[in-house]
């Protein structure tokens, strides 16, 4: 659905000119969800403004819904856009249009009358949950009301994308979860091809079928969010994937922690497992392995598309390298020292 | 208080309206266009150029800054030649219409200013024209603003209006002058300062409603 081929973007400002995007490429097929991920500055808003030509890119080719949108000219831009829907960090509605004259306002830019508008937003105020809301203001509007409000205008024109850059970083945890579930939602019964960008992994947890990793203008990394989260290529993509797979450490335990292993004291150890391990009983057989007792200190586990992945912290009695290397044998396990307490 | 006395206060009242209120309607039908050509042709604006641009600040800044006074005498020609007469309360509408378009351009360049970008981008990412961000997007989100601004413009204009007694445009500053300053009587210049005085109370009370109405921030 969306075909991106050696995209590069440079800024130039007085003279200097910052490599934004660095020759990217990939492919979103029709009715997945893509998130890109990165860390503040590596390109993720200029990525996916380059994705509607918001952005021009300065060299390669935007392909979305086998339409090279790089060689139009500007009448046959805005005829595509009009199929491409957009939502932003600070939701961008018109202040002085109702919720209802929002969602309307891409049909009325399509010089739509108010008959085959009402015809055709009524469904959408439905599927966002806007009913009751429809004829507030925008400042009368939470953020999660305002998104939907911008979700459901995004979708007026029925598009085939749906390009979302940081959907919900202004929303508190519960709205995020909110709007990722609608965003899903909408993925599946229309099925709708959406690219969403974010600084936080547990976006990507939530509704990605796959992720891209950016970092300084280049993709390191794409590949089906599960794989990714148990076994990340790059440095960067480790860190994004162990940020989401990290138990807390409980502050007690934070405050005694120390960095050597000592004989009065005991490893903490982070283990993450998925797939068949998560039925494979890891701590009773390594106990009886090593011969050691194994203390459960936090334990988790989450789904992601439909398959488990397992998250937990022990407490050991024992050599750390060496009961490292011994859970290393045991595949699709990722374990980590936390340090010594 | 004698019976012409007071048809000439009514005369007076009615002439300031009058070229107020026609300059004003000139000045925001000629400022409102200027003020996007200001905001869309600036740098990284919506259609960026650099020498219309700055011919057209440069040319809005030296008309804002020509005393009034002056300009009023300095356009006599240009007067006479629009409607015919350099004399008169219609003559007065052109210098007063000229001194006040600049300033409707720049607030509503400045009201312009104030809308967030990203309204500007969401209505290119929804794929909007150039004409439909101006007329669906910019000008109904600034509304309020600019209401509120051609308030303070009309205000302004009621005090340029005084001046226009110099070519003949009547008015009440006019009255108040030649009763007030000329003949000692200091009786008719009290009543046009309190005409004036409910006049701008009664534009600024139905200029806050209307900006009020609009501004549903
Ligand atoms: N209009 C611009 N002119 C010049 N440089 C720009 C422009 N827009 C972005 N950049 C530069 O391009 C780089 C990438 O910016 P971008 O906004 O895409 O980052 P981001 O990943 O979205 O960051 P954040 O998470 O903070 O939003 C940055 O170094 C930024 O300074
Ligand atoms: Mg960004």
């Amino acid at each position: 659905m969306i075909e991106v081929n050696n995209v590069s973007k440079i800024y130039t400002t007085q003279g200097v000119s910052a490599h934004a995007l660095k020759d990217i490429s990939f492919n979103v097929p029709a009715g997945e969800i893509l998130g890109i991920v990165g860390h503040s500055g590596a390109g993720k808003s200029t990525l996916i403004r380059c994705l509607n030509l918001l952005e021009r890119p300065s060299s390669g080719q935007i392909i979305i819904d086998k339409q090279e949108l790089t060689t139009l000219n500007a009448s046959q831009l805005r005829l595509a856009r009009h199929h491409i829907g957009m939502i932003f960090q600070h939701f961008n509605l018109l202040s002085s249009r109702s919720a209802y004259a929002n969602i309307a306002f891409p049909l009325q830019l399509l010089g739509h009358d108010r008959r085959t508008i009402a015809k055709k937003i009524a469904p959408l105020i439905e599927l966002t949950g806007l009913t009751q809301l429809q004829h507030a203001y925008p400042s009368q509007l939470s953020g999660g009301q305002k998104q939907r409000v911008a979700i459901a205008r995004a979708l007026a024109c029925q598009p085939k994308v749906l390009l979302c850059d940081e959907a919900t970083s202004a929303l508190d945890p519960y709205n995020t979860t909110n709007i990722l579930e609608l965003l899903k939602d909408i993925n599946r019964q229309l099925g709708l091809t959406i690219v969403l960008i974010t600084h936080e992994m547990d976006v990507i947890k939530q509704v990605c079928d796959r992720v891209g990793i950016l970092d300084k203008g280049e993709l390191v990394e794409i590949n089906n969010t599960l794989q990714f989260l148990a076994k990340p290529q790059t440095t960067i993509g480790k860190q994004f994937a162990s940020s989401c797979l990290q138990l807390p450490l409980p502050s007690i335990l934070q405050k005694r922690l120390q960095n050597q292993q000592t004989a009065t004291n005991k490893a903490l150890i982070h283990i993450a497992f998925h797939g068949k391990q998560t039925n494979t009983p890891i701590i009773s057989r390594l106990s009886q392995q090593l011969k050691c007792e194994i203390n459960i200190i936090q334990a988790n586990i989450e789904y992601i598309q439909d398959q488990p992945i397992g998250m937990m912290l022990v407490e050991v009695d024992y050599n750390a390298t060496e009961f490292l290397t011994a859970l290393n044998n045991i595949t699709n396990v990722v374990a980590e020292v936390k340090g010594y307490v | 208080m004698s019976k012409a006395l007071v048809i000439e206060l009514f005369n007076a009242t009615w002439e300031t309206l009058y070229m107020v209120g026609i300059a004003s309607i000139i000045a925001t039908i000629i400022g409102i266009p200027l003020g996007v050509c200001l905001f869309i042709t600036r740098k990284h604006g919506l259609l960026p150029h650099k020498v219309f641009n700055r011919t057209l600040a440069a040319i809005i800044n030296a008309l804002r800054s020509i005393p009034f006074i002056i300009l009023l005498v300095a356009i006599i020609p240009f007067t006479r030649f629009v409607v015919g007469t350099s004399i008169g309360t219609t003559a007065a509408i052109v210098p007063l219409s000229i001194g006040a378009f600049p300033f409707v351009a720049r607030l509503v360049e400045n009201s312009l200013n104030e809308i967030p970008i990203g309204l500007i981008e969401a209505g290119q990412a929804m794929g909007a024209s150039l004409w439909q961000i101006i007329y669906k997007i910019l000008l109904p989100e600034a509304a309020a603003s600019i209401v509120n601004g051609v308030t303070l413009m009309v205000i302004a204009l009621i005090g340029y209006s005084a001046m226009a007694g110099v070519v003949g445009g009547g008015g009440l500053g006019d009255l108040a002058i030649r009763y007030g300053y000329q003949r000692f009587d200091t009786r008719i210049m009290l009543i046009t300062v309190i005409i004036l005085i409910i006049m701008v109370q009664l534009i600024q009370v139905a200029g806050d409603f209307c900006t009020r109405k609009l501004d549903k921030r």
